[in-house]
């Protein structure tokens, strides 16, 4: 064994403690229901702890958010209400938002606050919202999200700009909603 | 004709170089694909920079608490595995002790099972009556009376007598009877407590049950064991038993 006990122990809780403001914001964003994130958090803990020892010591963060995927997806999506995944047409229909007009992205992103970005990002359907928090809130790379989530290197391609679009749409609604953006400017 | 995905994988980096310089030549012509990749990169900065990770120190303290039961719950788990052939060793041990102290340790303590495993390989006496010389049957009765080891009443007359030994102790069996009829004298050469006895009155040294149906009264005298057993009640084997003793 490479270390003892207490070092074992010393060693892990040094790295999960680090990560676990991820783990917890990501078991929210997936559970979008604080007691759920906790209960999956605290048990990501205690599944990686006795893990540990087969941790292979890559990038610890990258493996705790595989436990926390795979968690949530064995045990928790079951439960959960809300956005699933859409269909493989609509994997499929992934088509740039912007147009020939220009969009005022920058405009719509400087004045959306984080809690509008939670509200918009639930709304995306749940493995889609998965790409888009592995990547762009934990910054993974593909082959770590597609280790994370068991899937093929192309899929997790599709699933990102997929649910990035879904998201764009729900905050430009959001902003024409409150004001920010007129009707049509994104169209 | 650039793929939407493709324009996903530039922004993030996970184009191959080549593919990334075929992407910059492609976006320098193309300002649609250019403000799209502009979008992209605006949505991802806002992701990484608007979101917050949420308070977690207290759900992190639950966490320590969690990970110190679990080491606590190891480390005894542990110990008992480490101690735990030691253990069922001595428990073995004990368990083998405790028989061995029911079976020899504590000498007295025999089942009706194990008076009737001492009786089956008694000899019998045998009289002159299996002889060709002339038989005297009340000589006889005198004989074995001289013989055995104990005293009886006026009226009891001993008929018969086996005897032999039972792991090193004697043990005779005498054929008696009465006026009320036959009764079996056992005495075993050893202090015994019998299962299933009880005292006949407290304070008093004989001890009453049955054995294989038949009443029986016990009784320890001179580190002799004397059972008397007969089908008749308790009081008058008690009145036989008050009158025969060890000489």
């Amino acid at each position: 064994m490479l270390f003892g006990k207490r070092d074992l122990r010393e060693s892990f809780e040094r790295q999960a403690e680090k990560v676990f403001p991820s783990v917890l914001g990501t078991a929210l964003r997936l559970t979008r229901s604080r007691e759920d994130a906790e209960d999956l958090a605290q048990e990501a803990i205690v599944r990686a702890y006795d893990a540990f020892e087969r941790f292979d010591g890559t990038n610890f963060k990258a493996w705790m958010l595989r436990i926390v995927t795979n968690l949530y997806i064995n045990k928790y999506r079951q439960r959960q209400r809300g956005p699933q995944l859409g269909s493989l047409e609509d994997e499929g229909a992934i088509e740039p938002v912007s147009s020939d007009t220009e969009l005022p992205d920058r405009l719509l992103f400087d004045n959306t606050v984080g809690s509008e970005i939670e509200q918009a990002l639930a709304k995306v359907p749940e493995d889609f919202r998965m790409a888009v928090i592995l990547s762009d809130i934990e910054g993974l790379s593909y082959q770590e999200i597609a280790d994370t989530t068991n899937v093929p290197i192309g899929t997790v391609r599709s699933r990102l700009a997929r649910g990035r679009s879904i998201l764009r749409k729900a905050l430009e609604n959001y902003a024409i909603k409150e004001g920010y953006l007129k009707q049509g400017a994104g169209e | 004709m650039i793929e939407p995905t493709d324009l996903h994988a530039y922004v993030d980096g996970e184009l191959s170089p080549e593919q990334m310089t075929a992407m910059r030549s492609s976006l320098d012509t193309s300002p649609v694909y250019a403000r799209e990749v502009e979008a992209i990169q605006s949505l991802k900065s806002m992701l990484r920079s608007k979101t917050e990770a949420p308070a977690s120190q207290e759900q992190w303290k639950s966490c320590v608490k969690r990970l110190n039961d679990i080491d606590k719950t190891r480390r005894t788990e542990r110990v008992i595995g480490r101690f735990a052939p030691g253990l069922c060793f001595g428990l073995v041990v004990c368990i083998l002790a405790a028989g061995q102290f029911t079976r020899h340790g504590h000498k007295g303590n025999v089942g009706s099972s194990d008076i009737a495993q001492m009786l089956s390989d008694l000899t019998l006496v045998r009289s002159p009556k299996a002889s060709s010389l002339p038989f005297d049957k009340r000589a006889w009765e005198k004989e074995l009376l001289r013989q055995s080891e104990i005293s009886t009443p006026k009226d009891l007359t001993i008929r018969e007598m086996r005897s032999g030994t039972f792991n090193g102790v004697p043990v005779k069996e005498y054929s008696a009877r009465d006026q009320n009829g036959d009764v079996a004298i056992i005495q075993i050469g050893a202090p015994l407590a019998i299962d299933g006895m009880e005292s006949l009155s407290s304070g008093s040294d004989l001890k009453i049950g049955s054995m294989q149906g038949t009443n029986c009264v016990v009784r320890v005298q001179k580190e002799n064991t004397i059972i008397i057993k007969s089908d008749r009640s308790f009081k008058d084997l008690a009145e036989v038993a008050g009158h025969i003793a060890l000489r």
